[in-house]
């Protein structure tokens, strides 16, 4: 069984620097929950960069094959149509629709990344069950750091957290 | 619980990126939580009874022209294109000033924005949703509007991928659809807040499903920062290739006036002139109705107006540039359109744009009036009219004076088309005030977040200095 030990700080340095601390103590399963993307937390807690950039690279080469894939089927093998002696394959003309794919593709690929990466809708989380929880999108910087310790020794590692300057703690059970 | 120690920050209104937020989180939060969270105000109610009318004219109008078909309304031969396009081509312009502030303020780390991009991008997305009725209409039996879409069918029915008339279809559809999601994106932190401040059961659970469990997370911002960037970027170069399509539905085609390669950047100028006005339209009563003065300051209405007097020169030097290129062609029949608009049966329509877009922009000058909403609102709503009166002229003067003077013919709209366009002025308003009613207007997680780089600055400034002065005590 496993545990969130939730600690809230009043400020972002706060949050970094216990964070950083945390870490450099060997705890691996750490988050934050911030109201706002707090500056260098990611490196605090060894997050890594993102590959939402990859992904919407991805698709929107995606879109373009798609874009340019679908009008020159369109227009060469499913129905040949001559309008004006114009050759059925022209390039130029495919450009807007080319495009406009591929924005689409990369566009909903971004949006979808942020939740698909996150493990997003998810309506309940363990966090939700920390009193006070509810600063995380107002003011409170919250350190959670997940532990499979057996419920002995939360206290000491809730003492490792007061000391960093949390204002409060508190902790759940991870489901 | 103590309110955390929030560092001082310059509050002088024109200072450069301020925000006038000499609060706490608590009570920034709540400041711009505080609309949709308490008692509907009387105010709303006074403007919202008005638009849901205006909507219901719209939904009157739609079923007179579905039911009866578009002979309702006055586009007649050669006038095929009329009202209906010129409405069309006017809210789309409308919509791109949003996604400009959102994105391309965002991309040049135009920290002033971010008081008003949730604004501005509802505004583009209610726009968007009222140009694209009238094509839809226009298309006369508009329940055959999936013949637009390629699909597979018996038929073998495919669009034709070599007009830009189909090109408009997959660019307002993918604008329309970017809008959305770039705007939601930025909007579930806010729903999260929402939810975390419920006041009441019920509300906690609307917002909290809306807000899909956001919970802050450093994992989920870490990719919804790149994502929202990404957007960002993805949506600067979609606002211009949108409005481009939309101009080369006229600049394919060879009719005198509008048979030119001058037409995209024309169009593009003109789009960013008009929703810039109607941003400030938007603003100016919104922030005095939902008390966002410290956030919304006179410094972005400042901004704004700079940006409105800009473009609208940008927009005069296009008019001076199709006159000159209608007389510079040589084509008898280019040059007679431009002297038709100057004295024809629409002069009034294009000396009005002249005299609203390139005229009144120009008390924008004057700091003086920069700084004063009432002048600010009122050239607003004059680009507003001017902007109408621009596109109307491109559209109706060509088509109602071609070639062959045996297929002149004039244009007077009917009450149907009269109708159309205050019922999607008045959609417009009941999905905007709906907006502010639901939905925090203003994006408190990137306020907060732009007031903690501020702090930041100003205190690694502070030490910058210190650090020099100490430096300069030791030099010899």
């Amino acid at each position: 069984m496993k545990f969130w030990i939730l600690a809230e700080f009043r400020s972002p340095q706060a949050l970094v620097d216990a964070g950083r601390a945390m870490r450099e103590r060997g705890h691996r399963e750490l988050d934050a929950f911030t109201p706002y993307p707090v500056e260098g937390i990611e490196d605090a807690l060894g997050l890594g960069k993102p590959i939402v950039a990859k992904l919407v690279g991805a698709a929107g080469l995606l879109g373009a094959l798609t874009g340019y894939g679908l009008q020159y089927y369109v227009n060469n093998i499913s129905w040949v149509m001559n309008v004006g002696g114009r050759p059925p394959h022209s390039p130029a003309t495919y450009i807007p629709i080319v495009f406009e794919l591929t924005i689409l593709f990369a566009s909903a690929t971004a949006f979808f990344s942020v939740f698909a990466l996150g493990r997003l809708p998810r309506l309940h989380h363990p966090f939700f069950e920390a009193i006070g929880h509810e600063s995380a999108s107002v003011g409170g910087y919250w350190l959670g750091v997940c532990t499979d310790a057996p419920p002995a020794e939360h206290a000491s590692l809730g003492q490792a957290l007061a000391a960093l300057g949390a204002a409060s703690i508190s902790v759940v059970e991870d489901a | 619980m103590t309110a955390p120690a929030v560092p001082a920050i310059p509050i002088d209104p024109l200072e450069p990126n301020a925000v006038l937020v000499p609060k706490d989180d608590q009570s920034l939060t709540d400041s711009l939580y505080a609309f949709a969270q308490s008692k509907t105000p009387r105010g709303w109610w006074l403007l919202f009874l008005p638009a849901l009318g205006g909507a219901g004219l719209l939904v009157t109008m739609i079923t007179i022209t579905v039911i009866k078909g578009i002979g309702m309304w006055g586009n007649n031969i050669p006038v095929g294109w009329a009202w209906d396009i010129t409405n069309f081509v006017w809210w789309i312009g409308i919509g791109h000033a949003g996604t400009l502030i959102s994105a391309i303020l965002l991309l040049f780390l135009q920290r002033w924005r971010t008081s008003i991009n949730r604004f501005t991008e509802a505004m583009t997305l209610f726009a968007v949703m009222c140009a694209g009725i009238y094509p839809v209409l226009h298309l006369g039996r508009p329940w055959y509007a999936f013949y637009l879409f390629p699909y597979p069918s018996r038929l073998y029915l495919w669009p034709q991928f070599k007009s830009p008339l189909i090109w408009d279809v997959f660019a307002v559809s993918t604008y329309l659809t970017v809008s959305f999601l770039f705007w939601f994106l930025g909007l579930v932190p806010d729903l999260a807040g929402m939810r975390d401040t419920a006041k009441t059961r019920r509300s906690k659970v609307i917002y909290g499903i809306f807000a899909l469990g956001w919970r802050g997370s450093a994992r989920h911002w870490n990719n919804w920062r790149a994502a929202y960037l990404l957007l960002a970027g993805l949506a600067t170069p979609l606002v211009v290739s949108v409005h481009t399509i939309v101009s080369f539905d006229f600049a394919v085609s060879n009719l005198p006036g509008w048979h030119s390669t001058f037409f995209p950047p024309y169009f593009v100028a003109g789009a960013i002139f008009s929703g810039f006005a109607m941003v400030l339209t938007l603003v100016i009563p919104a922030r005095r109705l939902l008390h966002l003065e410290h956030v919304i300051t006179k410094r972005h209405l400042d901004n704004m107006a700079k940006v409105v007097l800009a473009t609208g020169w940008i927009v005069f030097y296009a008019y001076l540039v199709e006159m000159f290129l209608s007389w510079y062609s040589g084509n008898r029949y280019e040059w007679d359109t431009q002297v038709l608009r100057w004295t024809g049966p629409f002069a009034p329509i294009y000396w009005g744009a002249l005299l609203c877009n390139g005229l009144s922009p120009q008390i924008l000058w004057s700091r003086k009036a920069r700084l004063n909403e009432g002048v600010l609102f009122v050239v607003s709503i004059l680009v507003n009219i001017g902007m109408w009166c621009e596109r109307f002229m491109i559209i109706a003067t060509s088509l109602s004076r071609d070639f062959l003077p045996s297929s002149w013919r004039e244009y007077s709209p009917t009450f149907v088309d009269i109708g159309l366009f205050i019922g999607t002025i008045g959609l417009f308003c009941t999905a905007f005030l709906l907006f502010l009613k639901f939905v925090p207007a203003v994006s408190a997680s990137e306020v907060k977040e732009m007031r903690d780089e501020l702090a930041h600055e100003a205190h690694a400034q502070a030490h910058g200095a210190h650090a020099v002065a100490t430096a300069g005590g030791h030099a010899p």
